[in-house]
C-alpha cells in the first residue's frame, strides 16, 4: 500500500512542551507537599493528565477524593497553559519545517495526532494553526493512547486509510497506538530505540525520507 | 489521459492556446521540479549585477523564472541577457518597462515618445508603432516580456504617477490604444504585461508611497476601468499587472460583510483578483503584482505574510524584492504554516512556464535564438524608427492656447528670447531625456538670441529688474518645463524659485509670454495667466524639433489633448 499521509504526535514531535509539564507539576506537588523530581516526571511521558497526576499522589501519605484530585489535575493545566503562552515558533524542533515542506511538495498529507486538548492553543502559539491539512486531538476522543482511535479519526479527517499512514511519535504509548491502527510507526527522540517502532531516529533532522518511503514498503 | 485533459484544459485557450505537445512538456518540467524550485518561478527579481561569477551563484540559488534589469547601453545589457539564459535550466521571462520605446531596456534605443504623447495623436497606427518600436528593440536586447501598455485612465490630474504614462482620460481610446500597442509588440513575440489593475488614476496619490484608492463605485468600475481590461483580455493579453490599489467599493460588493480594515490592495485581494479578473472577466493569463518593495504593499501587511499571501491570494508572480533570500524564505514558511497551498503554487508555475511556452521561449532555448546576435542590435535607432517617432512628434504637439494670438513667432518679430527651464533635472528613476540644450540650441539654430535664466543661483538683479528694463532686454519669455512623472513623489506641480518666486510670470501682461510642457500636460492649473500653452508630452529630440516647427510657422499643430489640459478650471482658458 503507498502511503499517502504522515501523521504527527504534537508534543515531543512537533514542539517540546516537557519543560512546561515538569514545571507546573512540580508547582502542584510543592504545594501539596509530594515528593517530585525529574526521575518522576520521565514516567509521566505520553500519559494522560488524570493518569500522571496518580503517578504523582502514588508517592503522597494523604489519600484523594475523587473531585480533590479534578481539581488538582484542573490546576496543573491552568498552570501548564499559563506558561505555553511562553511558546513561539522558535520552540518548533529542529528538522519539523523542512519535513513539512517536503512532505508538502510530494503532495503527501499532513496531519496532527495528539491526545492533549491543548493542541489548537499549542498550534496557534508556534505559527502552525493552519499547517496541516487536518487536526485530530484531546477533544474529539475518549481513548487516549496507546488507543489507536486519536490517529484512526486524524485518517478519517484526512480521507485516507490507515494502512497509507505513518506516524511519528516520541513516546512508546504513541508507538503502540500506531501499530495498533495498522500505521508504520517511526520512533522519534526518546522513542527511537523502542523495540516495536518500524524506524528510530534521534530527531527529525535525521530523517531520511526518501529511506522512508522505501523502507516500509520493503519491511511490510 | 482524461484528468489531465481536464487540469490543463485552459492551457488550450485564451491567451496561451498551447498544443497537446506544449502541455506534455509543462507536466514533465512541472513534476521534475523540487518544491524549491518551484517557488524560485514564483520570483522576478531587479536584476543588479552583470558579473558572471555573481550571476551564476545568483540562478544556482534562487532560479527565478523572471528577472528584469534596469536600462543600460545595449550590447551590455545583451550580453547579460545571454548569460542568464545559459545559466537558467528553465528559459527567463526577461522584462523592461516598455513603455516609451526600446529606451526603456538600452540607453541607445529610440524614446519613441510617451504614451500621452502617442494618444495625443489620436492615431491608433501611432500606438501600434510604439508597440512595434518596443517589442522590435526589447527583443533584439534579449527581452521577451514588456511591463507596458499602461492601461491606466488619467481621470484625477492631480495624480503624480499615471499623467504621461496613459493614453489620456478617455476609457475608449486607452482601450484601443493599449490594443494597439500590444498588437505591435506582439510582432516581435514579445508579451505584454497590461497594468496596473484595478486601475490607476483617480486617486491623487501614488502606490508607490502608500496603497491608493480607486474609487470608483462598481458601475463606474464595470464601465471604465472594467471595459477597458475585458477588451485587452479579448486581445489576447497574456499577463495583467497587478498594482498595490484598493478597489474598496466592488471588493465590498464582492465580500459584502468586509470590514474597511479588511479592504486591502488589490494585490493582496483574492476578491478583486479571482472573482472580479478571473472570473467576472475571464482572465486566463498570468498575474503578477507590481513591484513589491513599494509602500502600497509593504504597509498593507507583514511582509513574512504579505509575500505568500500575493501568491495565494491569486497573483502568480512576485515582482521584486526587499531582499530575495529573505523573501523566498518568507514563500517558504508561508507554504509550511499554510498560508499558500502546494496546489496554488503548482497552478501558478504552470501559468508561468504556459506564457514561457506561448512565446517560444522553450523552442529558441533549444535553437539559441533566445538572446539573438549581437548584429540585431542594429534595430536600436533605426532610421525607421526615428522617422515613426519623428511622425508621432509631428502629430501629437497640442496647441492648448494662444488667447493672445502670439503664435507663429519669428527673430525678426521677437528677436531676444528669455529662456525659463522648469526641471528637467536627470536622475532618480526617470528615463526621459534633458531638453535645455536642445532647446537652446535649436532656438538659436533659426536665429534667435537666447539668455538662459541661471536656476543655479538666487538673482538679486532679476529679481529687483523694473518692467522698463525688462522690456528693453527681452522681446518675449519662454518657458519649457520638463517636469517628469517619476515614481516615489508627491506631486509634478511647478515649485517656483525662492525666494519671492523670482522665476515666476509676474510680467505676462509686460512682455509676450508662452509655456511648452514637454512632460506633465497639466501646468496650466499653475500658470492660468500664461496666455499661449502648448504641451508635446515627452522629452526627446523629435518632440523638440517639431516643437520648434510648430512655433515658427513651419508646421501647423495636429495634435489633440488627451486630457483636459485646463484642469477643469475656468480660469485656465482665458
Amino acid at each position: 500500500m503507498n502511503k499517502s499521509a504522515v501523521i504527527f504526535d504534537l508534543d515531543g514531535v512537533i514542539v517540546s512542551t516537557d519543560e512546561y509539564h515538569y514545571q507546573a507539576w512540580k508547582h502542584i506537588s510543592e504545594q501539596e507537599g509530594i515528593p517530585f523530581n525529574r526521575e518522576i516526571n520521565e514516567k509521566l511521558r505520553g500519559v494522560s493528565r488524570m493518569e500522571s497526576l496518580e503517578i504523582i499522589l502514588s508517592n503522597s501519605t494523604k489519600s484523594y477524593s475523587e473531585s480533590e484530585k479534578l481539581l488538582l489535575a484542573e490546576k496543573k493545566n491552568e498552570i501548564y497553559r499559563e506558561l505555553l503562552n511562553h511558546l513561539s515558533e522558535k520552540d518548533i524542533l529542529p528538522g519539523v519545517r523542512e519535513l513539512i515542506l517536503n512532505l508538502k511538495g510530494r503532495g503527501i498529507k499532513i496531519a496532527i495526532g495528539s491526545s492533549s486538548k491543548n493542541t489548537p492553543f499549542i498550534l496557534e502559539k508556534i505559527g502552525m494553526a493552519s499547517s496541516f491539512d487536518a487536526i485530530a486531538d484531546g477533544n474529539g476522543i475518549k481513548n487516549s493512547k496507546p488507543d489507536p482511535e486519536v490517529f484512526l479519526l486524524a485518517a478519517q479527517k484526512l480521507g485516507v486509510r490507515p494502512e497509507e499512514c505513518i506516524v511519528m511519535e516520541d513516546a512508546e504509548a504513541g508507538i503502540e497506538a500506531a501499530i495498533a491502527g495498522g500505521m508504520v510507526a517511526v520512533g522519534v527522540g526518546a522513542a527511537s530505540t523502542y523495540q516495536n517502532t518500524h524506524i528510530g531516529v534521534e530527531d527529525l533532522t535525521k530523517l531520511n525520507i526518501e529511506q522512508l518511503f522505501e523502507i516500509k514498503e520493503s519491511s511490510r | 489521459m482524461i484528468q489531465v485533459e481536464s487540469k490543463y484544459a485552459h492551457l488550450k485557450t485564451k491567451p496561451f492556446f498551447l498544443s497537446d505537445k506544449d502541455i506534455q512538456w509543462i507536466e514533465v518540467t512541472l513534476h521534475s521540479m523540487s518544491l524549491r524550485e518551484k517557488v524560485g518561478q514564483l520570483f522576478c527579481p531587479i536584476g543588479s549585477s552583470d558579473n558572471e561569477e555573481e550571476l551564476t551563484r545568483f540562478i544556482e540559488e534562487f532560479k527565478p523564472g523572471g528577472i528584469m534589469y534596469r536600462p543600460n547601453e545595449g550590447a551590455k545589457i545583451q550580453e547579460t541577457h545571454r548569460l542568464l539564459q545559459s545559466l537558467s535550466p528553465v528559459p527567463l521571462l526577461i522584462s523592461a518597462n516598455l513603455e516609451a520605446g526600446g529606451n526603456g531596456i538600452a540607453t541607445d534605443g529610440t524614446y519613441f515618445g510617451k504614451q500621452l504623447q502617442v494618444a495625443a495623436t489620436d492615431n491608433e497606427d501611432m500606438a501600434r508603432k510604439l508597440g512595434v518600436v518596443a517589442g522590435r528593440e526589447g527583443r533584439a536586447v534579449g527581452c521577451n516580456w514588456a511591463f507596458a501598455p499602461v492601461v491606466d485612465i488619467d481621470m484625477n490630474y492631480q495624480n503624480p504617477i499615471t499623467n504621461v504614462r496613459t493614453f489620456g482620460s478617455n476609457p475608449e481610446r486607452v482601450a484601443k490604444m493599449g490594443k494597439a500597442y500590444m498588437e505591435g509588440l506582439s510582432e516581435s513575440g514579445v508579451a505584454a504585461a497590461v497594468k496596473h489593475f484595478p486601475g490607476d488614476g483617480v486617486d491623487d496619490r501614488d502606490h508607490h508611497l502608500l496603497s491608493s484608492v480607486n474609487s470608483l463605485s462598481p458601475e463606474e468600475w464595470d464601465q471604465t476601468f472594467g471595459m477597458v481590461y475585458k477588451e485587452m483580455i479579448e486581445a489576447n493579453a497574456k499577463s495583467i499587472m497587478i498594482g498595490h490599489i484598493k478597489l474598496p467599493h466592488y471588493s465590498r460588493k464582492l465580500v459584502p460583510s468586509i470590514q474597511d480594515e479588511e479592504i486591502m490592495p488589490a494585490t493582496l485581494a483574492p476578491e478583486l483578483l479571482n472573482d472580479l479578473l478571473r472570473n467576472q472577466l475571464g482572465f486566463n493569463g498570468l498575474i503578477i503584482t507590481d513591484a513589491t518593495p513599494m509602500l502600497g504593499f509593504t504597509v498593507s501587511e507583514k511582509r513574512e505574510i504579505a509575500v505568500p499571501k500575493a501568491i495565494a491570494s491569486g497573483c502568480d508572480m512576485f515582482l521584486f524584492n526587499r531582499d530575495i533570500r529573505e523573501d523566498y524564505e518568507f514563500m517558504m514558511k508561508g507554504i509550511e504554516t499554510g498560508i499558500l497551498s502546494v496546489e496554488r503554487v503548482d497552478e501558478a508555475v504552470t501559468r508561468i512556464l504556459a506564457l514561457k511556452l506561448s512565446i517560444g521561449l522553450h523552442n529558441q532555448k533549444i535553437d539559441g535564438t533566445i538572446v539573438p546576435g549581437q548584429e540585431a542590435l542594429s534595430v536600436l535607432q533605426s532610421d525607421e524608427h526615428k522617422k515613426w517617432a519623428s511622425e508621432c512628434a509631428d502629430q501629437s504637439v497640442t496647441l492648448v492656447k494662444d488667447t493672445q494670438k502670439l503664435l507663429p513667432i519669428s527673430p525678426n518679430k521677437y528677436k531676444r528670447i528669455r529662456l525659463n527651464i522648469l526641471g528637467d533635472h536627470s536622475g532618480g528613476l526617470k528615463e526621459g531625456a534633458s531638453v535645455t540644450d536642445s532647446f537652446l540650441e535649436a532656438l538659436q539654430k533659426e536665429g534667435f538670441e537666447v539668455d538662459l535664466f541661471d536656476n543655479s543661483k538666487v538673482n538679486f538683479k532679476e529679481l529687483l529688474m523694473s518692467v522698463h528694463a525688462l522690456k528693453e532686454k527681452y522681446d518675449l519669455v519662454l518657458y519649457v518645463a520638463n517636469l517628469e512623472t517619476a515614481s516615489n513623489q508627491t506631486t509634478v506641480r511647478i515649485d517656483w524659485m525662492q525666494p519671492l518666486n523670482v522665476n515666476a510670470p509676474w510680467f505676462v501682461n509686460e512682455i509676450p509670454t508662452m509655456f511648452i510642457s514637454v512632460a506633465n500636460p497639466y501646468h496650466l492649473q499653475d500658470v492660468p495667466m500664461i496666455k499661449t500653452y502648448i504641451n508635446a508630452y515627452s522629452s526627446n529630440e523629435f518632440v523638440v524639433q517639431s516643437v520648434i516647427d510648430k512655433i515658427t510657422g513651419r508646421s501647423e499643430f495636429k495634435g489633440t489633448s488627451p486630457v483636459d489640459a485646463y484642469c477643469g478650471k475656468w480660469d485656465t482658458r482665458l
